[in-house]
């Protein structure tokens, strides 16, 4: 993947070079004086569509006359660039670039800010025939978050899965030499209790992996209120147990179009989160309502909250917030990616909103199944479960 | 007599531009250090603490040039303004960077301490605030807008009333053993230096109302020691030779 970028940074460089010698030639060539005013037509037309071919590109291009410190910047550079917020960090670096190239130097760095969101930049210089520099800007943040993504999952995927197996290996080589009963009983306990988790982890990403490419054949319309009844019931009793409140309010009806059992663990997923990551004394508040033609469904507790940096990445496939306190709680790190994709796949979007020490809201957004006749009336207290 | 004047111009822009960068780098460093606060990111804080002697060296090379154009140039008016706001800016930026690498240092010292996610939730709210305050303020600095620039202590209102809340936190969370005694410490004192950056932002925004039509704060300090003294003539009192 980096030399596919590199080789993309030196091809935009070389059309970039090749370009502005042109330029150069034909303005060096011609004596201003004595062209024709055709060739001189024909020369500033030419100039007009090489610039425009610049600006066409995605990559920011910076051409620097190293003698007299001017600078020719395509559409992209001058919108990467500035005097204001990140852009000026980014000018400074193409100048910084540009001294290196200056002082026989090429090369590239990546510059990574992080005012507002993230943002990672590769700046590449060069020089040119004609005491030129060629610097180059891309904004490779979507691409660096890709990366991260894949090389996490794969470590996180390698991690989870030899965890248990090691544990199964170990209790069973002990078990191996043990006569005592009660020993023999104890590691084989473990080794159950080992093999259940190893076998989660790959349900859950069976599971995400039918989601993903999964078809539409097993949907039906059906009332998702009655599937937050079911959800809230089913979770009554850990709530109880961990000495929390769990609440459901919302509209009587809400008609969906989708797959009843994905959906039921979908919200069981977000419930049972909010239980596990609440303390003793708290409440769990479950909301479904009509929003302008669309299905909200909150999950809201007032537990430990996420970080603004770890709410970015929740949603991807084993990432974990509190490594020690996931295990602890035996999850296996693909429930809020499953989540996210269940919702996808229905045509809806989920959304995070979270302070730490304050708790979370996860909202689920679904499209509302047309001929439904919506009664908008809760209850009398509110309350439908 | 125009080249010089040129000359003069493009001085003047190029320690203009400097000070943004040198604001946009502190910036920056807002949030990477409450990153490494709040991860205990031990490798980052030593980055940003070295990173601090390049700030220091950019800010005395900045405040050369502009002793070099007062020199030499002998500006008036609102040049003279935009020269002297800027040396005076450029140790606002200083001091501000300095609070930032106390903010490393601090994260060295509550490391391997958990905090209260109560507390960190109000950190990462002062820590956005402080950011917001400089990208502000510099902004109200590059555009010369005095009414952008008066603004700023207003939104510095929120990060004191922010750094109150926390303090009060500390309190809570101490008394229901969420957190140690040395981190409660230390907890306060970081708050403290992001009350403080706050504070220098005001400063630079004030400087910047001054480049455009020469304001300066009332100082009731030194309104009341005139009145204490009861010389109406305005001249501080000074030692006497003898004395």
């Amino acid at each position: 993947m980096n030399l596919f970028y590199f080789v993309s940074g030196v091809l935009i460089a070389l059309i970039a070079s090749a370009l502005i010698k042109r330029i150069v030639r034909k303005s060096k060539l011609v004596d201003e004086k004595k062209m024709p005013v055709v060739v001189a037509a024909e020369r500033d037309n030419q100039l007009e569509s090489l610039m425009h071919a610049l600006d066409m590109l995605a990559t920011g291009v910076v051409v620097a006359e190293l003698a007299t410190g001017r600078t020719l910047r395509n559409k992209a550079a001058r919108s990467m660039t500035g005097v204001r917020f990140v852009d000026v960090l980014v000018e400074q670096a193409a100048d910084e670039m540009i001294d290196e190239v200056k002082k026989g130097f090429s090369g590239e760095r990546v510059l990574e800010t992080v005012s507002g969101t993230t943002r990672f930049f590769k700046i590449q210089g060069q020089a040119t025939s004609g005491q030129r520099a060629i610097v180059t800007i891309e904004d490779i943040t979507e691409k660096s978050r890709i990366d991260t993504v894949q090389t996490d999952f794969v470590a996180n995927l390698s991690h989870e899965l030899k965890t248990p197996i090691g544990a199964v290996a170990a209790l069973a080589d002990s078990l191996n030499g043990e006569t005592e009963t009660e020993v023999v009983g104890r590691l084989a306990e473990r080794i159950v209790t080992e093999s259940h988790r190893m076998s989660r982890i790959v349900d859950d990403l069976l599971d995400l992996s039918r989601i993903e490419f999964g078809g539409t054949e097993e949907w039906s319309e059906f009332d998702l209120a009655q599937v937050l009844v079911e959800v809230v019931s089913t979770h009554q009793h850990s709530a109880k147990r961990q000495g929390l409140g769990l609440s459901l309010t919302g509209s009587a009806e809400l008609w969906v179009r989708g797959d009843r059992s994905q959906l039921n663990s979908m919200f069981s997923n977000l419930v049972d989160n909010a239980i596990k990551y609440s303390e003793s004394g708290g409440v769990v508040m479950v909301e479904g309502t009509i929003k302008d033609d669309e299905i909200v469904v909150s999950v809201k507790d007032r537990g430990i909250g996420i970080s603004e940096r770890d709410q970015k990445r929740i949603f991807e496939r084993f990432y974990r917030v509190d490594k020690a306190r996931s295990r602890a709680t035996g999850g296996t790190g693909l429930g809020l990616s499953i989540v996210r994709h269940i919702v996808l796949e229905h045509g809806g979007s989920i959304d995070v909103k979270s302070e730490e020490g304050l708790g979370s809201t996860f909202m689920v957004t679904l499209p509302k199944f047309a001929k439904t006749e919506v009664k908008q009336v809760p209850d009398e207290t509110g309350v439908m479960a | 007599m125009d080249e010089i004047r040129k000359s003069f111009h493009n001085d003047l822009d190029s320690v203009r531009s400097e000070i943004i960068r040198l604001g946009a780098s502190l910036t920056e460093s807002i949030p990477r250090a409450t990153a490494v606060l709040l991860s205990g990111d031990l490798e980052g804080a030593d980055y940003l603490v070295q990173a601090d002697d390049e700030f220091d060296g950019r800010s005395a090379e900045l405040e050369a040039s502009c002793f070099e154009i007062l020199a030499l140039q002998s500006p008036v008016a609102a040049d003279l303004r935009q020269i002297i706001a800027i040396i005076k800016i450029t140790g606002e930026l200083e001091r501000s960077a300095d609070l930032v690498v106390n903010i490393c240092k601090a994260a060295r010292r509550i490391y391997g301490h958990d905090v209260d996610p109560m507390l960190r939730g109000v950190i990462s709210k002062m820590s956005e605030q402080a950011q917001n305050l400089f990208a502000a303020t510099m902004e109200a600095f590059e555009q010369n807008d005095s009414a952008k620039a008066a603004a700023i202590d207003d939104m510095d209102s929120y990060l004191d009333s922010l750094h109150r809340q926390f303090i009060q936190q500390i309190f809570e969370s101490h008394s229901r053993s969420k957190i140690d005694l040395q981190v409660a410490v230390q907890l306060a004192v970081v708050a403290r230096f992001y009350e403080r950056i706050g504070d220098h932002a005001v400063n630079v925004s004030e400087k910047t109302r001054f480049i455009v039509s020469g304001w300066v704060r009332e100082r009731g300090g030194i309104e009341r020691y005139k009145a204490r003294i009861g010389d109406m003539t305005g001249d501080l009192p000074r030692p006497s030779p003898e004395s």
